[in-house]
């Protein structure tokens, strides 16, 4: 019987991913804080199993958790889309559950094969090309055709990436995305669930360009975001491709365009502008009509969610081909089996920072 | 009415672009076969001339979108002339190309507006860039299930002056094998499990 080592660090970010504080948890449990604060600085040793349980209840986790050997990351190594006012409180919890998620499918991926990781990665600086040309040349590199791209997350699957839908509970988060060549663990993207349909396109575009650029960069600067987007326009918009349709633009022109080509108005606006396809009084004019009808926040034409498969597979896998019940799946990524189906069981796994229960 | 492209000399600047001319309408036709088609239970002819328009406009865009000394002009109709809307795509400042359907004799079934008649008469019109006026389209078989003909037509008054088919590229040019292309993501589940994955020890 192998031996089991609490992992205070496990403890910590089990924690933030319920958004508790050491104080909200201890009151929970009926324990003084600095016994919480002392298991997560490792100086006390491993907890009764009595409080033990009761913290994994408190937290919504199984106990053997805690006793797991992963090495969580800082949060400085995630590459993600966020507005710039989204408080660190929630930067925490979302990294922490992330964190927590990796560990998950890390386990389930120990039984199943997903397919081969196949991102160049092409560091604009070194290679003294533009974020556009690198968007060009990694559609060619995956024989992607000419033209607008059907299912983005589909094509993100194939070549090795997990998406996961995720309910961030803000909307100032777009995207995570996670991934290190020297870590067993195949890249992740973490998607906005309650985003719409192009933004999400975009965002997953945007974090596809992250991890093609800038991935072998531990700090990234702060013209990674800017290329990013560049990236993710010329991605699924091909400057070549989409110039012919750009003459002559109107409001309901622009609804076409964002029904074929599946990105927002706005983004194919601002690309007529980039290509020079409009003056720049009719491109005002279209920003002042787009504002007063409100489409700056939520625009008309809403395009439909790509849904991942990937996770939905795995689970499956192990259901079917493998003969694992819920319960024995759920001891495998630490939930109780009631959560693991409400997380994992759903036609579309859909994660979320669930409340502490 | 002088300055009109000879047959030669259309060939001679159309012909970098004929393989993509050619492909705007046949790919246009195969939308309409694959899509168009099961829009409606019984498809008139105007109902299939109008979709193949759009289809072939759309193809235009993006063959022609981005292509140095090619450029499309648009109008759109307007109050004063409802019916002077076009989809022009001009090559090199010289030849105005317009895709339509032509019947047996390779005319094109214009409703003869004014505009209409000036256009096919090589005649000049307001906001229509100079250059000589050619339609590229189709002609249908006796079905209307399949392309007849494809073709370069350069309209008259009341015939075209000339035309010339424009040839299937695939029959004379090697395919490429096409790129190995991306798979769907599938999940499989490893084959030495008990080496990886101690199934027992988790239940634990």
């Amino acid at each position: 019987m192998s031996e089991r080592r609490f992992n205070p660090a496990i403890l910590e970010l089990a924690r933030d991913s319920r958004r508790m504080t050491q104080s909200a948890l201890s009151v929970a449990v009926g324990a003084a804080q600095g016994t919480i604060s002392k298991l997560e600085n490792g100086q006390s040793a491993s907890p009764s199993d009595d409080l033990l349980e009761k913290i994994a209840k408190a937290l919504g986790y199984e106990s053997s958790l805690f006793f797991e050997s992963f090495s969580p990351r800082g949060p400085s190594l995630f590459l993600h889309r966020k507005r710039s006012s989204l408080p660190i409180s929630d930067q925490k919890a979302i990294h922490a559950m992330i964190e927590i998620v990796r560990l998950q499918v890390q386990k389930l991926l120990r039984s199943v094969d997903i397919p081969e990781m196949r991102i160049p990665f092409l560091d604009p600086e070194r290679l003294k090309r533009r974020p556009a040309e690198i968007a060009r040349e990694i559609r060619m590199h995956w024989g992607i055709p000419s033209g607008p791209i059907e299912n983005l997350t589909a094509i993100l699957e194939s070549v090795g990436i997990i998406v996961v839908p995720f309910d961030f509970t803000s909307r100032l988060m777009d995207a995570v995305s996670v991934y290190s060549e020297r870590e067993p663990m195949p890249p992740m993207v973490f998607l906005n669930s309650k985003a719409p349909g192009e933004r999400i396109r975009f965002t997953a575009a945007h974090e596809l360009g992250h991890l093609v650029m800038h991935c072998r960069q531990d700090f990234p600067g702060d013209h990674a975001e800017d290329e990013a987007d560049a990236f993710a326009s010329e991605f699924l918009m091909p400057a070549s491709d989409i110039r012919g349709f750009l003459g002559g633009l109107t409001l309901e022109a622009l609804g076409s365009l964002k029904q074929s080509w599946r990105v927002s108005m706005q983004a194919i606006l601002t690309t007529a502008e980039h290509l020079g396809r409009i003056t720049p009084y009719k491109a005002k004019n279209l920003w002042i009509q787009m504002s007063r009808l409100g489409y700056k926040t939520r625009e008309p034409f809403e395009i439909p969610i790509e849904e991942p498969t990937l996770i939905r597979d795995i689970i499956r896998t192990h259901t079917g081909q493998l003969g694992y019940s819920d319960a024995e799946i759920a001891k495998v990524v630490h939930l109780p089996v009631d959560a693991f189906q409400e997380v994992f069981k759903r036609e579309t796994p859909r994660l979320r920072i669930l409340p502490a229960s | 009415m002088t300055g009109i492209f000879t047959e030669n000399q259309a060939k001679q600047l159309l012909g970098p672009h004929h393989d993509a001319l050619y492909t705007c309408v046949t790919n246009a036709f195969a939308r309409w076969a694959k899509h168009g088609m099961k829009l409606v239970s019984r498809p008139d002819a105007g109902f299939r001339s109008h979709l193949m328009q759009q289809f072939m406009v759309d193809e235009a865009r993006k063959r022609f979108g981005n292509v140095p000394g090619v450029q499309i002009f648009e109008r759109k109709n307007d109050d004063d002339e409802p019916n002077a809307g076009r989809f022009l795509v001009s090559f090199d400042d010289q030849v105005l190309v317009q895709f339509k359907k032509f019947d047996p004799d390779f005319k094109t079934r214009n409703y003869p507006t004014p505009a209409a008649i000036r256009f096919d008469g090589q005649e000049s019109l307001p906001n229509i860039p100079g250059g000589t006026r050619l339609s590229v389209g189709y002609q249908l078989d006796a079905t209307g299930f399949d392309l007849a003909s494809v073709a370069v037509v350069c309209q008259g008054l009341y015939r075209p002056n000339w035309w010339y088919e424009l040839e299937d590229p695939s029959g004379r040019i090697a395919i490429l094998p096409p790129a190995e292309p991306l798979r769907p993501a599938q999940v499989r589940a490893k084959e030495q499990l008990d080496l990886v994955f101690d199934k027992g020890k988790e239940k634990g």
